[in-house]
């Protein structure tokens, strides 16, 4: 009984620990790091600014983090990210003011570019790394024919608000992370769906013998990846506003992958926790401020990044552990026989 | 076939018996000829048509096509229920558990924990888990391809046991073996394949290794 819990436990203790040391250096190198002031009706500090810019790393991880558990990845997800913020900025120029459709625009592109995917993986069995390069490198090439080759900028501010607006004190970027988080944890854990997703990702064939859709459910996942980085891609738009199809969302897929990993989950598919998903965006968002707040210069940022995650990725591997507490009881043996 | 009949299917490797089972079942499609199930002609295109016809198919490659290795002795055994009922008539955790203690300690499976992976488990603890993932879909015939295949002794006997108390129980079973001696024990019929037909059909004394074997061999 013991042993099983402890193991739960630790799939939670060492992201969440990560994360925690992270935060724990940051308060070393600037002290006001925890520091929250209430001001204007909103929150203001280092904190909420880190949950703030970790938002759409975070909702592309929920979404990724469902395709990683039925054994796919979509690398598509930044560009669809562009694609959305197009989309929403092409019915603002042309003047249409009604929210409901700016929005709608963006849902529906990142919703039938999930189709595309879902149907290139489930139905056509194209292995998924492919399947979604297809849209990864064509995705921006729409963005830009939506954009007619410019940097789209708009302004419209009920758009704007869910990118800067506030909503409870808190901004709105993070309140969606919140809402879609509780969503996808209902529909997964409040369902069998989560269960289904992890049958398909642990054994396909399995699941096809006890009669599981493995189509349906490659589907149904890769349409809430596309739906996801939709969101992420309007708050991205909404930002600036504006929309850049060369850049926005750019390498944001491979930070959800690596927030999925950190969180985590094998790539081979199975178990799945959108919460520890999370958990790894927030551990690369806080990695990225940490660099600098400790005044390193820039250009040592991605290398410090790597190498931090390959220390996180390390800690998690049960090989490592295992030759680690190996090399303990190496020592140990030569110690006593020493003695 | 009845309720309570066990059907063996007996032949060489080859001959056809896993194959009849996966096309039973709709895995695989057939050319010709029909299937009946409860004296209506069935057509499955897939598993999930037998499943809903009441059926249930332990196949023969376990590691492959049997236990989902990372999840837990629980989720292995509700699964086949949970996608029978549907995705959004979710079994609750409590009830979950209730159908795991029942059939762990229904089926003697040798676990400290139900939420131990099915992976940790030895071959016949398997084999077992995945017999009460069916038997919890409450079929009306269940399919065995070769039920005790790489299993130790002792749990070998066991499963022998436990498909006599099924069929007691009113469960009609298929069950495809490479041993005689496991057919006879448990068959009220014994179908030979060869090539993938049908050679031989024995009921009642008809039933012992020497005829199984003549039938098989015969040519």
């Amino acid at each position: 009984m013991n042993l099983t819990k402890s193991q739960n436990l630790r799939r939670y203790l060492w992201p969440c620990a990560g994360l925690l040391v992270l935060l724990i250096i940051n308060v070393i190198i600037s002290p006001e790091f925890f520091h929250i002031e209430f001001k204007d009706g909103r929150f203001y500090g280092s904190l909420i600014d880190v949950l703030n810019r970790a938002a759409p790393v975070a909702l592309l991880a929920i979404g990724m983090a469902l395709v990683i558990a039925t054994g796919g990845v979509d690398l598509s997800v930044g560009s669809i990210m562009a694609i959305a913020g197009a989309a929403s900025a092409y019915y603002i120029t042309k003047g249409v003011d009604n929210l409901a459709i700016i929005i709608g625009a963006g849902l529906v592109a990142g919703l039938i570019a999930g189709v595309i995917n879902g149907f290139l993986v489930g139905y056509m069995s194209i292995q998924p790394i492919v399947a979604t390069l297809i849209l990864m490198v064509a995705g921006r090439g729409i963005a830009q024919l939506m954009n007619e080759g410019q940097i789209v900028t708009f302004d419209h501010a009920g758009f704007a608000f869910l990118g800067t607006g506030n909503f409870l004190g808190l901004p709105f970027p993070i309140v969606l992370v919140i809402i879609t988080f509780i969503i996808v944890q209902l529909l997964t854990r409040r369902t069998a769906l989560g269960l289904y997703i992890e049958a398909v990702g642990a054994n396909p064939s399995a699941s096809h013998y006890m009669g599981l859709n493995a189509k349906a459910i490659k589907m149904s996942v890769y349409c809430v990846a596309g739906l996801c980085a939709a969101l992420a891609g309007m708050i991205a738009a909404a930002d600036i506003k504006g929309s850049d199809a060369n850049n926005a969302g750019l390498w944001l897929e491979l930070d959800a992958i690596l927030a999925v990993v950190i969180g985590g989950a094998s790539l081979m598919g199975g178990r799945f926790s959108i919460f520890l998903a999370v958990i790894g965006a927030l551990i690369i968002q806080t990695l990225t401020v940490t660099i600098i707040l400790s005044g390193i210069p820039p250009k040592f940022n991605l290398l410090i990044k790597a190498s931090a995650i390959i220390i996180v990725l390390l800690m998690q591997s049960p090989r490592f552990q295992q030759q680690l507490s190996q090399l303990n009881f190496w020592t140990k043996k030569k110690e006593s026989n020493r003695a | 076939m009845c309720k309570g009949d066990v059907i063996g299917l007996a032949g060489l490797l080859g001959s056809g018996r896993t194959e009849l089972c996966r096309l039973i079942f709709g895995v695989d499609k057939k050319h010709s000829g029909t299937v009946t199930f409860n004296g209506k002609a069935v057509n499955f295109s897939s598993p999930r048509d037998a499943i809903d016809a009441g059926m249930g198919l332990c196949p023969e490659d376990r590691k492959h096509d049997g236990i989902l290795g990372q999840l837990s002795i629980r989720e292995n055994m509700i699964l086949a229920r949970q996608i029978k009922q549907g995705w959004w008539k979710f079994i609750s955790r409590k009830e979950q558990e209730d159908i795991a203690n029942q059939y762990v300690k229904e089926l003697s499976i040798a676990t400290s924990d139900i939420e131990k992976p099915i992976e940790q488990l030895s071959g016949g603890n398997q084999q077992k888990v995945i017999l009460a993932r069916w038997l919890a879909a409450n079929p009306t015939l269940l399919i065995l391809d070769e039920p005790t295949r790489g299993i130790d002794i002792g749990a070998h006997a066991e499963i022998i046991r436990l498909i006599r108390k099924l069929c007691d129980q009113g469960l009609a079973l298929v069950v495809a073996s490479s041993e005689l001696e496991e057919l006879v024990a448990f068959s009220s019929k014994v179908i030979v394949l060869r090539d993938r037909n049908k050679v031989a059909e024995l009921e009642g004394d008809e039933i012992n290794p020497q005829r199984i074997m003549q039938a098989i061999a015969a040519s």
